[in-house]
């Protein structure tokens, strides 16, 4: 079976081959030492990836090697954002400060040539060859920018309408940038906006369902209504919210952030039947901190409680960021490769 | 009852209202002390209990902080110092490297909504800007978040430079990543998980000498 099968296989909840594997990013830093002065496709037509992505924000050209650390910049939406030397740009300055701010904010136009950045190249070079995934910002990150989290938070009390003009504001230009994105060629769309930390999710599953999962279940419909499969990533502990995140139909879930007290054997319990599952080796201290064999024991565990019956597909739990060891990158893929094939024998 | 009235106006996200009762109790001349603390402080120790109990999610805590705030305002010029209403100094901020706030702010929010005077000077604060802030304003506890595994180092040096030069600081770290274990690893007094545990923490680290001669 070959890696575009692999894929489509697992989010089908079925059997393939082997368990497949994909990642968020992988950061310059990782591939100049596993592949000294290849250009990010070089690697990924390198590496043992089943499918290949580039996002919103990773897809744009200047990664940080050609950008000064502090530079700072204003993105499409005019938000102010600073490089710190990670791959994405962080932002520090909101643009819709009052409802006047609001009535006279300009959204950028989902047509713009060049906005899907690096894309085309990618599936131009992989299209018939690896499963093609696009990131893209779903219904929160958006309003959050632009208002600033604290303030957007603090509206859903003090001023609801104006929270739900700037949801619907901001998610009006992501349906059309994301039919635009499958047009262009995007097999998967990953909706990337986080909704919890460690704690939970970030908002009362009350205030989820009234101001977040109407934009969700949207964004979900359009990519399926566009020929795409759609995997929901977030951050956190999402467990109070994800009853609602499965019915609006995705075909998977990633990362089961681990850190958070995701417990990936319980969603496969639960929504295996339902959902392709999509993750979970630690990112954060494990494939930073940790030695080779402790990720292969990782990647056992993982296998042995997710993949039984298919629908799995081995993830990082965010992205191969610049702290993580190479070899521990390199570690994760064999192990999967190993122990991962079908029928399983762990 | 007045005192009660200004703690559910708290619970009810009514800034207003919190600042006018807070005013009112200061006309009749009531112990400052209940105000603060029976009034105001004992709303935002029920904040915490709210989260815990997975009723109140960040919209919720943000409110009642703000509410909070606004008599914390009109009491502040009537808190002199040296009344023994002040819990203690805190500085806090985000490590060097690292720009994420929302829980660090959250953090502040809620260490100031406990009484303490809490200095925020913002992210990307290196060791040294750490322990300038600690000495120019006497800080008891200096509170470090990094959301970062890359940035985590950066705690360790901060404390490091804060045993050395300033021993009498306690320290606490927190964030996504930032675990126990690692707290204990890198020689900080104390380390949460979240916002109202932060609270608790600082609480019980205030009553501890500090004197890390090693």
């Amino acid at each position: 079976m070959d890696s575009r099968g692999r894929i489509f296989n697992a989010l089908e909840r079925k059997e393939p081959d082997r368990v497949p594997l994909l990642e968020w990013s992988v950061d310059s830093r990782v591939i100049n030492t596993i592949y000294p002065g290849a250009s990010y496709f070089d690697f990924l037509e390198w590496i043992d990836l089943d499918a290949v992505m580039l996002g919103y924000m990773t897809s744009l050209s200047g990664q940080p090697k050609d950008v000064q650390k502090e530079y700072k910049f204003k993105d499409k939406w005019g938000v102010t954002r600073v490089y710190t030397g990670e791959a994405i740009a962080y932002p520090i300055e909101g643009v819709i400060n009052s409802e006047e701010d609001l009535k006279s904010y300009i959204p950028p136009d989902p047509n713009a040539p060049d906005a899907l950045g690096l894309f085309p190249g990618l599936v131009k070079k992989f299209k018939g060859i690896k499963a093609i995934i696009w990131e893209n910002r779903d219904v929160f990150s958006n309003p959050r920018y632009l208002r600033g989290t604290e303030n957007l938070l603090l509206d859903f009390y003090s001023n609801p309408s104006f929270a739900h003009e700037i949801i619907e504001m901001a998610l009006s230009y992501e349906v059309e940038f994301v039919r635009r994105a499958i047009k262009a060629g995007a097999e998967i769309v990953m909706l990337g906006d986080d909704y919890a930390y460690n704690s939970g999710p970030m908002i009362s599953p009350k205030h989820f369902t009234e101001f977040l999962l109407p934009g969700l279940k949207k964004m979900v419909s359009v990519v399926h209504e566009e020929g795409a499969y759609c995997i929901k990533h977030t951050d956190g502990n999402i467990m109070k919210i994800l009853d609602m995140i499965i019915e609006t139909g995705i075909d998977g879930l990633n990362p089961i952030d681990p850190i958070s007290g995701m417990d990936i054997a319980e969603v496969k319990k639960k929504y295996g039947d339902k959902v392709c599952i999509i993750g979970n080796i630690d990112c954060g201290d494990l494939l930073t901190n940790g030695t080779q064999q402790q990720v292969i024991e990782a990647v056992k565990t993982c296998i042995s409680k997710t993949s039984r019956g298919g629908g799995h597909i081995i993830s990082s739990s965010n992205s191969i960021h610049s702290g993580v060891k190479p070899e521990n990158f390199l570690a994760l893929i064999e192990a999967t490769k190993n122990y991962g094939k079908y029928p399983l024998r762990l | 009852m007045a005192i009660q009235d200004i703690s559910d106006a708290v619970l009810g996200f009514e800034g207003d209202r919190v600042a006018a009762l807070v005013a009112e109790e200061l006309e009749r001349k009531t112990d400052l002390s209940r105000i603060l603390n029976e009034g105001l402080i004992r709303a935002m120790d029920e904040v915490g209990r709210r989260f815990a109990a997975g009723d109140y999610y960040l919209p919720e805590m943000l409110q009642a902080a703000r509410a909070m705030k606004a008599g914390m305002e009109v009491l502040r010029p009537h808190i002199a110092s040296g009344t023994g209403e002040k819990k203690g100094t805190i500085v806090i901020a985000t490590v060097k490297g690292d720009l994420h706030d929302i829980g660090k702010n959250l953090v502040a929010m809620m260490l100031e909504g406990a009484g303490f005077e809490v200095i925020n000077l913002g992210v990307d604060v290196d060791a040294e800007g750490f322990l300038r802030a600690a000495e120019g304003h006497e800080a008891d506890i200096v509170c470090m978040s990094a959301l970062l595994t890359t940035t985590m180092p950066a705690m360790a040096e901060t404390v490091i430079v804060l045993r050395e030069k300033r021993p009498r600081t306690r320290t606490m770290v927190g964030g996504a990543p930032v675990s126990r274990a690692f707290a204990e690893q890198i020689g900080a007094t104390a380390y949460s998980a979240d916002a109202p545990g932060a609270v608790e923490e600082a609480r019980r680290i205030m009553a501890i000498r500090i004197n890390n001669t090693q």
